[in-house]
Order: structure tokens, then sequence, then C-alpha cells
């Protein structure tokens, strides 16, 4: 595959769900020259992978599993180039990127750049899990790309660390292709997903699932042979031949960590304002990139929200970035995105603030700006789950100062 | 059993890691007849699999040892051949901190015994010039040595092009190969392995952490392998942006303590730990200690906080009783023991495949070097290199965080040592090794090396 010229209007990097969103809405907008780079040898992005019919509703009106998801969105993109096989290598400022695609390293040049890599699970060693190597650790989603796309399975026992929404789609996973889940693992005394669903996966597929439970150590010289448990004070060794590590997302934003781009360690993603924009006004970012992490819809509906921002700054309708304050925030709040806001704010724009917590956490979160409480909300809530703050409008006219608090009880 | 191979050996080299591959490659461009019996499905199996990469310029190995004079030799040969081999170097330089008053006070003492170590570019520098080198080094630090010799290297592709050159030019590489026992008679050895007996008219003992048991096929071993297990954290490439030099500790008694570094791959490392352990094979990392690296290396540069651990690994030394290098010709038995080569073995394993074909030579008689020696060139994983993803033949890249292409890992099964198991192939290729740790390329490389490994992954095909 080769790129018709080296020169866009819009070059959106990734061509998952949040990215194709965006050029399908660009296209809709008007706004013609885009070109899509994806790594993959196909658009679509993780839902190529996730059986589960759990997508759709929303854009197509019935429920279906992620790969008519991403054909669909695929097949809504008209006109717009799509360049599969290309690497983006290094984000520049002003918009230069150096990629590189089958036919080796290029550079190209875009107006407004819209960054959709996504995210990824963390892996046993990004967890620092102790014990040997042996074959059959991996995550959720490389074996769904073993079963679905490789069709092999790596084992046929497995145990399944984490208890997100994502973990209890894994069991399926496994009982389709074959593959026995020992139980789960959970560090926390109750689930990350909500226990409703936990109860009833124990009940009908017999999956226990262990709270309180910490991984101690990966055993197996070749294989998996087993892992060692802690448990109620006590050690104790479940046979499998697999572990699968599930959830704890985090987005895939090693090109904004190594550019003049704000990065955001808290989230892991580029720090934006609430039009998606990051520091440099000729990049802006959509999808699961933005913060660990979010449902189909959510990423499809920022790629749409990322278009009209896009299409708002060719025609010089935002905010300066200069004018944008920045949200406070501490300890048990983990990340907050965006990073800051811009002003004046649009209003005919829903702001919606994104939160999440590092610890299970139980208590009063407040937003206040410039000193008064300007959204309150209990909460109880476990990490990685996000918790949404749509602040009333008239409370940020003319913000200075704004801060996230959570008060635990 | 019966001979796996007709040909009587000049010298039979027992165990791939760097130091095995390097006297292979020194023995076979000599002119002997060579064989490397290696017992992993591949070579660099056991302890040469992980090490720092560094190429030690020798400033801080013991005086007048026989470390010290292999790593000088070893160094002064890579720089020479590593051109010529398609191998990288990254001259990047080191500064040895000192955290303490103590470690300031021991600083001139480290320069003056560079100096008699004959490193004499070794200075001390001031907190200026160290802030000005090292500008997100934590403000904690006292004082430094400024080492600008230390560089480093590609850990396995260097091993790897030894191996090439000594294929290249005649030698044979057998995998799979443990051997089990051996006799010597009529100044004659056959070694026996569980492929077969090799016969050979000197043995070269490079086992590494079995050393001390290979030893035993001779004679009682004069020295016992104690493994000490080293852990790692590595993390993700924009943490290289974060300093330039290789960050040394001021060593303690026992090792040369935390390192911060960058590979040659474009990744930083933070480690390794010393830990005696009685497994061989197996190097398992542990949380705590991970965590506690983690820790040491945000003292070291603070900045390591916001970056990504994207891997974890243990490798294992294999220390001795003794400090020194346990290198010896026993020429009534037609043995060579090259053993206890601890951490020091990737930059001096040129130096010691030299001392010990001196050895041999003062020993067992000249040999007549090949007229003509071919060159080959290994593959070039570094980031500061071209890379084939750069070029207009790229085609498809399979691993997106290393950047690696299908051809390359193709080419890997038709090159001179095809990778036994897929350990071997990353080591080769990089593919898998990256900040996704195989999400994105573990299934297609499953593909990929279907029927082209010794060791198969363990895979069920799914109807």
């Amino acid at each position: 595959m080769t790129l018709r010229k080296d020169s866009y209007e819009v070059i959106i990097v990734g061509g998952g769900i949040s990215g194709l969103s965006a050029a399908k809405t660009l296209g809709d907008l008007g706004v013609k020259d885009v070109l899509v780079l994806e790594r993959e040898q196909k658009c679509g992005g993780a839902p190529r992978h996730i059986l589960n019919p759990s997508f759709g509703l929303i854009e197509f009106h019935r429920l279906m599993q992620g790969p008519e998801y991403a054909r669909r969105m695929r097949e809504r993109v008209r006109g717009v180039e799509l360049a599969t096989g290309f690497n983006v290598t290094k984000l520049l400022p002003q918009g230069v990127l150096e990629a590189a695609g089958p036919q080796g390293a290029c550079t190209l040049q875009a107006k407004q750049v819209v960054l959709s890599t996504g995210t990824c699970e963390s892996s046993r060693h990004a967890r620092l899990v102790s014990g040997a190597r042996p074959f059959g650790v991996m995550t959720y989603g490389e074996l769904e790309r073993y079963v679905y796309f490789a069709k092999m399975r790596p084992f046929q026992r497995v145990v399944i660390v984490g208890t997100e929404w994502i973990s209890f789609a894994a069991i399926h996973t496994m009982r389709k292709n074959g593959i026995q889940s020992v139980c789960m693992l959970e560090d926390y005394t109750r689930t990350i997903a909500p226990e409703m669903i936990a109860l009833a996966h124990e009940k009908i597929f017999g999956t226990q699932v262990y709270r309180g439970v910490r991984l101690r150590r990966i055993l197996g010289r070749y294989r998996v042979e087993g892992v060692e448990v802690e448990r109620e004070g006590q050690v104790q060794i479940i046979a499998c031949d697999g572990v699968v590590f599930t959830g704890k997302f985090r987005p895939e934003a090693h090109l904004v960590q190594r550019s003049c781009l704000d990065f955001d360690p808290h989230s892991g993603g580029p720090a934006t304002d609430q039009y998606q924009r990051l520091n440099d006004p000729a990049y802006f970012a959509c999808g699961n990139i933005l913060r660990p992490v979010e449902t189909s819809w959510v990423c499809s509906k920022e790629g749409i929200q990322a278009a009209q921002f896009v299409q708002m700054s060719l025609s010089d309708a935002l905010p300066a970035i200069t004018e944008s304050v920045p949200i406070r925030f501490q300890d048990p709040v983990r990340f907050v995105w965006p990073q800051r806001l811009a002003f004046p704010h649009q209003q005919r724009h829903k702001l919606c603030l994104k939160v999440s917590m590092r610890r299970p956490t139980r208590g009063v979160l407040r937003l206040v700006v410039n000193g008064q409480d300007a959204w309150i909300k209990p909460i109880n809530v476990m990490p990685e789950q996000i918790i949404k703050i749509v602040p009333k409008r008239l409370a940020l006219i003319r913000a200075s100062d704004i801060e996230i608090f959570c008060d635990e009880r | 059993m019966s001979d796996i191979d007709e040909e009587t050996f000049d010298i039979a080299v027992i165990g791939g890691g760097v130091v095995g591959c390097a006297v292979l490659r020194a023995f076979t461009l000599a002119g002997a007849s060579s064989v490397l019996l290696e017992r992993g499905a591949d070579i660099l199996s056991g302890a040469s699999k992980g090490n720092s990469a560094i190429l030690h310029t020798g400033f801080d190995a013991p005086p007048d040892s026989l470390e010290l004079r292999c790593i000088r030799e070893g160094y002064k040969e890579y720089l020479q051949i590593h051109e010529k081999l398609n191998l990288p170097l990254v001259k990047s330089s080191a500064l040895m901190v000192a955290w303490t008053n103590e470690q300031t006070r021991a600083l001139p003492g480290i320069v003056e015994k560079a100096h008699a170590n004959g490193v004499t570019n070794v200075t001390q520098i001031s907190l200026d010039e160290l802030r000005r080198r090292e500008p997100n080094l934590s403000p904690a630090a006292k004082g430094a040595v400024h080492i600008p010799g230390e560089s480093f290297i590609d850990p396995w592709s260097t091993p790897l092009a030894y191996v090439h050159q000594a294929l290249a030019n005649g030698a044979k590489v057998y995998t799979l190969c443990e051997v089990q026992g051996g006799e010597f008679n009529n100044n004659h050895w056959k070694l026996k392995t569980n492929k077969g007996t090799f016969k050979s008219r000197t043995v070269i003992n490079c086992a590494g952490n079995f050393g001390d048991r290979v030893e035993a096929i001779n004679r009682p071993s004069p020295f016992q392998i104690i493994p000490r297990k080293g852990q790692l954290l590595v993390y993700d490439k924009p943490a290289a942006d974060l300093f330039n030099s290789i960050i040394l500790s001021v060593p303690g008694k026992r090792t040369k303590g935390v390192l911060v570094f960058r590979s040659v791959f474009g990744n930083v490392l933070v480690g390794p730990t010393a830990e005696d352990q009685e497994d061989r094979e197996q190097a398992e990392v542990t949380e705590t200690v991970l965590l506690d690296l983690k820790t040491r290396g945000e003292l070291i540069i603070p900045d390591l906080a916001g970056q990504n651990i994207i891997a974890t690994f243990a490798a294992l030394r294999p220390a001795t009783q003794f400090s020194e290098y346990q290198i010896e010709a026993i020429p009534d038995r037609c043995w060579i023991t090259v053993g206890g080569i601890r951490s020091t073995g990737l930059t001096s394993s040129l130096g010691i495949a030299k001392y010990v074909l001196r050895l041999y030579e003062e020993e067992f008689g000249k040999l007549s070097p090949l007229k003509q020696i071919s060159w080959t060139l290994v593959p070039n994983l570094a980031e500061h290199l071209p890379r084939p993803f750069q070029q207009p033949s790229a085609g498809e890249v399979v691993c997106f965080c290393e950047m690696v292409t299908r051809k390359e890992i193709e080419d890997t099964f038709s090159s001179l040592l095809p990778p036994g198991d897929i350990s071997g192939l990353k080591r080769r290729t990089r593919c898998s090794m990256g900040r996704c740790q195989g999400y994105y390329c573990g299934h297609k490389v499953a593909r990929l090396v279907q029927g082209c490994l010794q060791v198969p992954l363990p895979l069920t095909e799914l109807s």
C-alpha cells in the first residue's frame, strides 16, 4: 500500500473505533482531505477480536459481536483514505509525523492530527508479578487474538487474574474455545465489576471468584504448571497451564511521551482540554488513548467530538490554549480527564469530566470551582472504574481555580 | 551409543553461552576443527540470556587479574571487529555516582584503580559537570567519576555473530545436546551426549552455570558454581530520554550495585540484584525485589517514577567461591577449563577466547590459521542504526513495539543458526519484547514459527 500524497488536512493516527468514528464525522462535516493511518492490516481496533455481543446498540440500534461492529464502522467511512500497515514512529511539532509503511519510512504533514492509538492491558511484567516465565502467561487481549485470529489454543486450564467487566467476558471466551476457567483472582475483597455479575458467573458457569486473594507467584519451567496464591494468610497452589491477566488497561501513548506534547502520567495518556486538544493545537485525541478505559460507544462518541473540534479548530472557533485552567486533584483520585479546561467554554458542548480512584473508595466526591462546590456526589467505587462529573454549565463560567476533592469515609 | 558425527574434532566446546561462542569462533578461525555442544534448544539459553549488555573498560576490575586482562583484550578486539560483523556500539560513557559521603571518599581510589588498570582517561568530575551531563539525575548526588570508554552493545547478536562466523568458517553446532559424560583414551575424548557420542582431541569446558558438573567429567571440580541471580526492570523507550550515560553505583563488597542504563534497543534497565540461589536453571523474579529496584532507580533518576515498566527478568551468573575467573589447561588430560565467568563475560569473551587459544597452542601445539576468513553479518537490532522497517523493502511489520518485520522473523529460519525455541527467536529479532509483551504480535509470531522450532510452542489447533 502506498499513500496518495504526503500532506493532508487531517491525519488520524489509529484506525480503531474512535479513529474511524472521527474519520466518518469529518467526512460528514465536509472535511474531505483525511488520511487514517492504521498499523494493523485491517482497521477496526480491538472489537475485531471481541466476540461478546455487546456492541453497536447506539450506532446501529442492535447488539452485535465485535467483528461485525468493526466491519460496519469500517464501511461507514467512505471516501477517506485508509492506510493499513502504517506505524507512526514520531510526533513532531505542528502536525508533522514520521511513519513507516510497507515501503519504509516516510514523513507526513497535516494541519490537524487526531491521535486514537487506543489502549492495551497490563502484562504480568507491568504488574511486577513474581515467579517464573513459562509459556502460557498472557493478557486476555492476546488470548483473544490467539483463539480468534490464529485459531490456536495456548492452554486448557486457566486462572483468570482480575474481575473487571472484561474479566467476565474472558470466561465466555474460554468456554467457547474449550478452555476451563479454574478460578478468578481478585486482590480486593470485592470485585471490580459489580458483585452481581460475579455472583451470576459463579452460579451459572461454576467459576469460583476468589476475593481478597493475592497472586504470589507463577510456577512452571517450560509451560505454566500452576500459581501460588495467598488466601486468608494461607499459601495455596492452584494447578493450571495458563494464566490470563485481564484489565488494568493503560493507554498506548508512548508517542506522546516522546514528543513535544504534554503527557499525563496519572491517566497514562496525553494531557488535553475539554476539546480533546493537546498543548500543540495541531493535535487532538480521542478514544482510549485518553484514559483507561471506556466502552466502544464512548470511544465512538469521542471520535465524533474530536472531528467536530477539529473542524472548529480549522475554522479558528476554539478558545486559545493559553486560556486554560488546570484541574487539580489529590489522593485518592488517580486521574482526572480532561486535565485542563479552556475558557470560554463552548456552551453547546456538554462538559463531562472523568475521574478514577487509586483504591476502593467510599466517600463524597466534590468538584470545587473558585472555592465553591460546583458538583457533589457520594461515591462507592473500585479502582479502574470511571466516575462521570457533569457540572452545571454556569458553575464554570470564569473559573480560575478548579479542584476535585474526595472526602473518604 | 553411536557417533552422531563421524569427525574427530580438534576441539569440542561444551556450552553455547557468550564465552563458548567466542571460544568456538577463535578456534575455528585459528584453524581448528571445532564443534559446539549446547544443552539448550538454542545458544545463550543459560547465563548469557540475561546480562547488562555493557562493554566494560575494566576500570574497576580486580588489578592484575586474568579478568582484567581478558576484559581489556576483549574490549579492544570488539572495537576492531564489530563493524565487520555488523554489531552495534554505543559509546555512551559511564558515570559512577556517589550518594553518601563515604562513597564520595571512595571516588579518588576508584580513579586511581582505573589508571592502574590502564584506563587512563577516567577522571573525577565536579558536581557542576555531573549536572551538566545528567540534568535529570537526583540532586542528592554527591560526586562522580566519569568513565568515557564504557559503552553498550547488543547482548545477543554479539555471541550470535561469533557463532555465525564460526559456522561460516567450518565449525559445527549441536543444540539440545547435553554432555552427560566422557571418556579419555589415547589422547582422545569421547563425549557422551543425549544425541550420541562426539570424538574430540581436546575439550573446552565453557558450561557456565553447569561448569563444575561438566568439570567433574574430567576431574573433581576445583570450583563450585553458586548461581547468583540478578533481577532487572525494563522501562519503555521514552525513559531513555531522561539520561545519557550508564549510571553506575559505587560498588559494595559483593557486587557492582544497581545500575541505570540504556540498551541498544532503546529501552532503559535498572538492576541487577545479586542473590545467591541453588537452582541453576530457573531464575524467578520476585515482586518485593522488583519494587525495591523501582525505588532505587527512582532515587537515582526521580523522573523514572512516571515511566512505564514493560518487562522484568532475572538471570543467573555463574559465580564460584573465587572472585577470579577459573581458566586452566590440563595438558595431560587434553582439557581446558573456562569457568566462573561471573558478570563481565560479554566484554571479556573475546579476550578469554584469545587467552584460551594461547593456552592451547602452548600446550597442544600450533594451529595453522585459516587462509581465508569469511566474515558474516548479523541483522541489526540497534535503534540508532538503520533497521529493515525503514527500508523500501520493509513489507509487513509484525511486532509494533519493537518494529520487527515479517521478513526479519522469516529470515532467521534460513540463517546459519536458526532459532531453536521461541526465546531464541526473540533474542534474534526482539519480537514480543516490547511494551505490549505479545498482545499485538504473539499470535502472529506463533503462526510464523509453526513447524520451524526444535522446541515448538505448546499450542492446540482449534477447528
